[in-house]
């Protein structure tokens, strides 16, 4: 069953149009992260599907139930999904009439109130702070007991901005377990955002890519601002901040941004002989042994190379092994014209 | 300075005789600020919440006559009240003039601005997050009013402390509209127009002592305040 269907869904901000979703479905009971780097509409998303705010034009589907917008249904509406914000705030109270307070607007009673709290905060392990001013929290027991604030109120759907983007990473780990097990054992459906890939493919049964403002079908990484030259061979030379210049197959002229498909990036040891314009020298930075591809498909290795701009470049296990990449080694990085996209 | 020194000790025996004139005077400043206080903080806060909350035509003129308003000179403040309650004026048959009501009304009418501006300033600075909360958590409207009016609550005890100095304090109001009659409108402020008019100065000094300590727990109390609020 569909929890939220999105058909052709914009956001409008001033002159700006910061969502343009063409089609997005979200499947009941499913982990969602919602992948993409900064300012790609990942919050304004999350807050339309927490009907928090309304799209500028479009239809969305709530249970396959049209979405009309008017305050008293989305009111109506905000009793069964709760969104925890990216820095969430308590209110200047305890953290127990925190975790109390969307029960309270309930009506729920007292006596199954203090149940659910305690419950709530035991799952993110928080009992012991229940009584303990907000305030005084650390970041990563804020997001905590702002999970147990959002967990309290039983929601079919919880959305969590940059659940672990501001905690420490001991707090990343507990709060990547909550999110599993909520999932798994309470069946409630979670969608959240992150910009980091390996939480994506770590935390999440899906992966949705946005890039500004749109969901694409395919993963965009090693994005990069590029400016375009023609060359009079119908080529066009890019270049890229760090000094790195390649040729791209394009008419498209001038500023742009280009991706580079890390699974396209070839990777190899040796001395750099030939005069091939793909070919850069580079130096190994990084290695995720248990990496994943952006689609959350394939296993393999991730390695970071510095050849100037940082590239990810994604490998099978066994070529890696092959190869024998360490961080700190010299190696030659070929970026195909098939890999490059533009847009 | 030796003159100033005897009407202080003199002022100090006169607070611990108990003299029923001090403290009555005394008793008529606190219920003619307080009562002020409390009907300007009833119209003051809601005021200041709705206009905060909600966006409509003319709304920031309204907040910037309202701010220049907290500047108000208490003696402009007197002689409107005293043109519409005067035997002359529209509402003289009333007869409020020179009694207690005439003065909670003028002082009303001075810091009502103070309490709306302050609680306005209070619940702006409150993130706008709050809001997003209470509502994401299933918060109807006024659920959500209540919870940021919870964030803001420091900064409104503030305004209304901050207005209850300023009432406390003045005297062109309690002059005009309250005539200084004694054992009946005589204020603090009053009387120590009064005697030091008449050169004496120990009810005067006896009473600026209190004033100065009604003042400083004033102060004391914003303080206490501000710091639980972390500010």
């Amino acid at each position: 069953m569909k929890l939220f269907s999105l058909e052709k869904v914009t956001k409008v901000f001033g002159h700006k149009k910061v969502l343009d979703i063409d089609k997005l479905d979200f499947a009941k009971g499913v982990t969602y992260a919602l992948l993409g780097p900064n300012g790609a509409g990942k919050t304004t998303l999350l807050e339309i599907l927490a009907f928090l705010s309304f799209p500028s034009s479009g239809h969305m589907r709530f249970r396959e139930n049209e979405v009309s917008f008017s305050s008293r249904e989305l009111e109506a509406l905000r009793k069964r999904v709760v969104m925890v914000h990216q820095q969430p705030v308590l209110f200047s109270t305890t953290v127990y009439k925190n975790v109390e307070f969307g029960l309270k607007v309930r009506g729920v009673s007292g006596k199954q109130r203090r149940e659910i709290v305690a419950r709530c905060l035991e799952t993110v392990g928080m009992r012991h702070a229940a009584h303990s001013y907000a305030k005084t929290l650390s970041g990563g027991e804020k997001q905590r007991v702002a999970i147990a604030r959002a967990l309290a109120c039983s929601p079919e759907a919880l959305l969590l901005d940059e659940p672990t983007a501001s905690v420490d990473p001991e707090n990343q780990v507990v709060i990547e377990r909550i999110i599993a097990e909520i999932n798994a054992l309470k069946g409630i459906s979670v969608i959240f955002t992150t910009h980091d890939i390996r939480q994506a493919g770590k935390a999440a049964g899906r992966i949705v890519y946005l890039y500004e403002g749109r969901a694409l079908s395919s993963p965009l990484e090693n994005i990069f601002s590029a400016v375009l030259e023609g060359d009079g061979t119908g080529q066009a030379r890019c270049l890229l901040k760090g000094g790195i210049q390649f040729k791209v197959n394009t008419q498209v002229r001038g500023e742009a941004k280009i991706s580079i498909d890390p699974r396209r990036i070839l990777l190899r040891r040796g001395e750099r002989c030939e005069q091939d314009g793909s070919i850069f020298e580079g130096r190994v930075t990084g290695l995720d042994t248990h990496g994943i591809s952006a689609d959350g498909e394939e296993p393999g290795i991730r390695v970071e190379v510095e050849i100037g701009v940082p590239v990810s470049v994604f490998m099978e296990r066994e070529k890696a092994k092959k190869i024998g990449v360490f961080v700190g080694d010299r190696v030659l990085v070929k970026i195909p014209n098939e890999a490059i996209r533009i847009f | 300075m030796e003159f100033f020194f005897d009407s202080l000790a003199s002022a100090f025996s006169l607070l611990a005789s108990l003299d029923p004139e001090l403290y009555f005077i005394i008793y008529v400043s606190l219920k003619v600020s307080l009562s002020s206080t409390l009907l300007a903080s009833m119209v003051g806060i809601p005021a200041g919440f709705l206009i905060s909350l909600n966006q409509f035509p003319g709304r920031r003129a309204l907040i910037t006559v309202l701010n220049s308003l907290m500047a108000l000179p208490t003696v402009v403040v007197g002689l409107t009240v005293y043109a519409f309650i005067s035997r002359r004026g529209p509402l003289g048959t009333l007869e409020l003039l020179y009694t207690q009501t005439a003065m909670v009304i003028g002082q009303v009418i001075l810091i009502l601005p103070i309490v709306t501006s302050l609680t306005i300033a209070a619940v702006t600075r409150v993130d706008d997050l709050y809001r997003k909360t209470a509502m994401t958590l299933g918060a109807g409207t006024f659920q959500t009013w209540m919870a940021i009016f919870r964030e803001a609550r420091f900064g409104i005890v503030a305004a209304v402390i901050a207005s209850f100095g300023r009432v406390i304090a003045e005297i062109g109001i309690s002059m005009m509209l309250g005539g200084n009659a004694k054992g009946y409108t005589r204020t603090m402020t009053t009387a120590m127009a009064l005697e030091y008019d008449k050169g004496e100065f120990v009810l005067s000094v006896a009473l600026g002592l209190v004033l100065l300590l009604i003042s400083l727990a004033v102060n004391a109390g914003l303080n206490r305040i501000q710091g639980s609020a972390g500010l």
